[in-house]
């Protein structure tokens, strides 16, 4: 690995971060929608006034927002505020920040995504790579039609299956919410369980639709590295099964799934958003939702940010981490 | 190659458990985090499940908590704030309103007087009110309140007081004068007793005095602020839920107004979606607000008893809320601007059959924009044989045909509607909310050769009230909100004052999209605007009258059914709530009324 291709790689992050974030800026704008003008027609339909009234109000927060000025300057404040990390103050949750609606959303959806993920990562992984490996066929093979089947079904509704059997028909779990009303946030050991609890419905239907997700491309990858010659070789010298499984199959055909995870990993900033809306979880998915219900461009254009400066970031890593990974990704050039 | 002997029994333990182990560390070790972040600043009791009343929210929308920690009721997000469980907790209002009798409640006031031209509203408060933190609340509060609102145009509800208050004269700290820029005979009533839709708090001086009214968090549990006059005080907040404990000092209780509410906390919990908000009705999570479709209700009612809505039989299991659901028409520009058209359409809906398709026969066919409330049950009586006159529900293939062709339409090879080779064809406007009717009335329309098509806009409703309210739509399907004790609160939105004043520029009121211009109506309404209503005032009742005759007879809209909704109550931990037969209230956790619930429920002494 040269500093050239360092200094090239991180050259791509920021031009990607650059086109991403001016995109980002466009998308909602694109709408003939005066987010201020909906916001209050949104209050003007459940009886808030009278909606040809507003415009005084509507020209105040239109200049408070810099919506009355030319898109290129709205663009160039809006870069102004990016490099300075200020997202803005959010239309839905006036005056409120931006910063501080996704702080307080964004541990929830961390907490319940980053588990989730690295959970079905590791079990569909090893069921992948089972899977496939000789002799294992009778024992998993009906694993194949159950995972093709879990990837196949939209997580939110594995999530009403999962509350319709855990919380109606047998309820020992909670079906929604974060933490039982009435309890008060606090570090201690009974609402650490009662947290982890809540969690539990909506990241198994995150973790199992993921296991038959992580499990078929780890199978499949799996197949094509037992084909290797390097396996023949393996198992002519009479290598144990444990190390040809571990040490030759299942580490090369990791490396796909590592780019995979990190990309999932880097994503989970955007939340899970119908999962989050169908159990209640006040994290990051369930505030975008709204934020794009409500027009609230700040907060959307927050959101997106994080979610492209953590894939950005994740996949910059990836490529500089990938050669230690793997010793026969060489980046010089030929 | 051999056989894996990966899952020999001493190697399954270790392979299993290890992930699972580390994976069980890292849900705990993620969990806590959240709780480090949002750890509450007040020191708060905890209250036992028999003690707690716990409210969700009416449903997605402006009932969803907004931001925990702002309470101010005024800025940009204001509304959403308000109206839910604050409006029940921490404020009060000067009036409350019962929906289903009419009834007017003094609350903080005690009497108001109209003044003969309609230019002043006198105002007696009640003796003994008290904010939470101990000040008196006056009369003084009042004048600092709505000046505060007229002079600051970046509050909501600023533009309606600028256009009507002049200022407010403080006779002594229980008597106030409002003085109005205009002659309006219901400006109070509006704006302070019928509290459904407009809930304007009044914000007591000594804490607002100073601030900048429209950044203003009102929020700050360690000093006692929100401060209120309710019996209610906020102790915890968070974007899942905010809980209110009962104040033993609340002014009401020590004056003898009223005994505290048996609740001792109260919680408000964001609803999530309808299917989990109706699975923790069922699990006893929920005691009240959680709305359902009539066949959610009657599945979860077999699960748990416990669980009613307003109406104790069904299929109408549900409660009015002023509201119709209306097929809108532009009566100004496009096809639906010929009278013929607009009555042929008429003729091609079967409500019945709507009512049953889309809302599983859930609610009530309506020819006329009225509810069912009891305030406008004495008006509605006296205008059957009108309505008899003019029979608005009377599908009829043949009249349609009748009508296209006198309009010139004949039918095309298709079997649609046609003039001049064109073919009569439009989107029908649909609201996400009110989808279900979207079909049904699409496939009516088109059986009678209407190439109609409905065109959703769902979740997000932009730009469905742009394109209608600036004439830029044939045909709509909305719910039309206006009266609900007279019949001057829907009807003056026929008036021309309401219409575009071109095609493109939006109309002035949200529900007021038909673009009637009918001078000999409008002189209808005009003199209906300074008479104070009344059933048995004969010139309200014949004004009344003219104007329904016109409505029928011009179809500048055609009203559908009642809206209906299944609110939702569970008796297992409270009982007394309001219903069809108890009907203290309208049963909407939105409304302000809805907070004489908290007076009523008892404890049935489950655990």
């Amino acid at each position: 690995m040269t500093l050239g291709y360092v200094a090239r790689r991180i050259g791509v992050f920021f031009l990607v971060v650059f086109f991403a974030v001016s995109i980002n800026f466009l998308i909602p704008r694109l709408r003939s929608t005066n987010p201020i003008e909906a916001r209050m027609n949104e209050f003007a339909a459940t009886g808030a006034g009278r909606a040809g009234d507003f415009h005084e109000l509507i020209e105040i927060y239109n200049a408070k927002f810099d919506f009355d000025k030319p898109l290129w300057q709205q663009y160039l404040n809006y870069w102004g505020d990016v490099l300075h990390f200020d997202l803005g103050t959010s239309i839905a949750f006036y005056p409120g920040k931006v910063r501080d609606e996704i702080m307080r959303a964004a541990p929830w959806t961390i907490g319940l995504l980053l588990v989730s993920t690295l959970f079905a990562f590791v079990i569909g992984s090893i069921l992948g790579a089972l899977l496939a490996w000789p002799g294992m066929g009778k024992l998993f093979g009906i694993f194949v039609p159950v995972l093709m089947t879990l990837s196949a079904i939209p997580y939110y509704l594995l999530g009403l299956l999962l509350v319709y059997v855990f919380a109606l028909v047998w309820p020992v779990l909670p079906s929604a919410g974060a933490y039982t009303s009435g309890a008060r946030l606090a570090l201690t050991w009974p609402i650490v369980g009662d947290i982890g609890r809540h969690a539990l419905l909506p990241a198994a239907s995150i973790v199992l639709a993921g296991i038959g997700f992580w499990g078929l491309g780890m199978r499949a990858t799996m197949v094509s590295v037992m084909g290797e010659d390097y396996m023949t070789m393996a198992n002519a010298k009479g290598l144990r099964d444990r190390t040809m499984f571990f040490h030759y199959a299942f580490r090369n055909a990791l490396l796909p799934q590592v780019t995979g995870l990190a990309i999932a990993l880097a994503g989970i900033m955007s939340g899970a958003i119908l999962v989050e809306i169908v159990f209640g979880y006040p994290g990051i998915g369930f505030l975008l939702y709204r934020a794009i219900s409500g027009n609230d461009y700040f907060v959307i254009q927050g959101v997106v940010l994080f979610v492209i400066l953590s894939v950005g970031l994740a996949l910059l890593i990836l490529d500089l981490v990938y050669p230690l990974l793997d010793p026969r990704i060489q980046f010089r050039k030929t | 190659m051999a056989r894996l002997t990966l899952l020999r029994a001493g190697d399954i333990k270790w392979q299993t458990l290890v992930p699972s182990l580390t994976a069980s560390v890292l849900l705990i070790a993620a969990a806590v985090s959240p709780a480090a972040v949002a750890a509450p600043s007040a020191q708060v009791q905890d209250v036992a499940r028999k003690d707690t009343l716990i409210v969700s929210g009416f449903g997605p929308g402006l009932s969803e908590i907004t931001d925990p920690q702002n309470m101010n009721p005024y800025s940009l997000g204001g509304l959403g704030r308000v109206r839910d469980i604050l409006n029940k907790t921490i404020y009060e209002f000067l009036y409350l309103y019962n929906h289903n009798t009419g009834e007017e409640i003094p609350w903080l006031a005690q009497s108001y007087t109209v003044a003969p031209d309609l230019l002043s509203v006198d105002v007696a408060l009640r003796n003994g009110v008290e904010w939470s933190d101990g000040q008196p609340f006056t009369s003084d509060d009042v004048k600092f309140t709505l000046e505060l609102l007229r002079d600051t145009p970046s509050l909501v509800f600023a533009s309606d007081i600028k256009e009507w208050v002049k200022d407010v004269t403080v006779i002594d700290p229980q008597h106030f004068r409002i003085n109005l820029n205009k002659p309006n005979a219901r400006f109070f009533y509006f704006y302070f007793v019928e509290n459904s839709e407009i809930h304007l708090p009044i914000l007591p001086q000594h804490i607002w005095q100073g601030q900048d009214p429209a950044s203003f968090t009102n929020f700050d549990l360690s000093t006692g602020s929100p401060v209120g006059t309710g019996p209610y005080k906020l102790v915890d907040a968070s974007a899942q839920q905010q809980l209110f404990d009962r104040n033993d000092s609340w002014w009401g209780a020590k004056s003898g107004f009223q005994s505290l509410p048996k609740p001792l906390r109260v919680i408000f919990m964001q609803p999530g979606a309808a299917d989990t908000a109706a699975a923790r009705t069922i699990n006893n999570e929920f005691d009240a607000g959680a709305v359902m479709q009539p066949g959610v209700f009657e599945a979860a009612h077999a699960r748990n008893p416990n669980i009613s809505s307003w109406s104790p039989q069904g299929p109408s299991w549900g409660a009015p809320d002023a509201c119709l659901y209306t097929l809108g028409l532009n009566t100004r520009w496009g096809p639906m601007a010929d009278l013929r058209v607009r009555r042929a359409i008429s003729h091609s809906i079967n409500r019945q059959a709507m009512v049953d398709l889309a809302y599983e026969s859930s609610t009530v066919p309506q020819v006329i924009p009225f509810s069912t409330y009891g305030g406008l049950a004495a008006y509605q009586n006296q205008l059957t044989d009108l309505i008899n006159q003019y029979k608005p529900d009377d599908p009829d293939p043949a009249k349609v045909a009748t009508d296209m062709l006198e309009a010139g339409y004949t039918k095309d090879s298709a079997g649609y509607w046609t003039k001049g080779g064109a073919r009569l064809t439009t989107d029908l406007l649909t609201p996400g909310w009110l989808k279900p009717m979207g079909p049904v009335l699409e496939k009516q329309l088109r059986d009678n050769g209407f190439d109609m098509t409905f065109k959703l806009f769902d979740p997000d409703t932009n730009p469905f009230f742009d394109i209608v309210q600036a004439g830029n739509g044939n045909a709509w399907i909305i719910v039309h909100c206006g009266s609900s004790r007279e019949p001057y609160g829907t009807l003056q939105h026929f008036h021309s004052r309401f219409a575009s004043p071109s095609q493109g520029q939006k109309t002035a009121y949200t529900w007021a999209n038909s673009q009637y211009m009918n001078p000999e109506y409008d002189a209808i309404i005009n003199q209906m605007d300074p008479i104070q209503p009344s059933p048995t005032d004969p010139q309200y009742m014949a004004l009344t009258t003219q104007a329904i005759n016109l409505f029928l007879r011009d179809i500048p809209e055609i009203t559908l059914a009642e809206e209906r909704h299944v609110v939702t109550f569970n008796s297992t931990y409270w009982s007394g709530w309001m219903n069809q037969q108890n009907a203290y209230a309208a049963p909407y956790s939105l409304w302000a009324a809805f907070s004489l619930a908290f007076y009523k429920l008892e404890p049935t002494g489950a655990s």
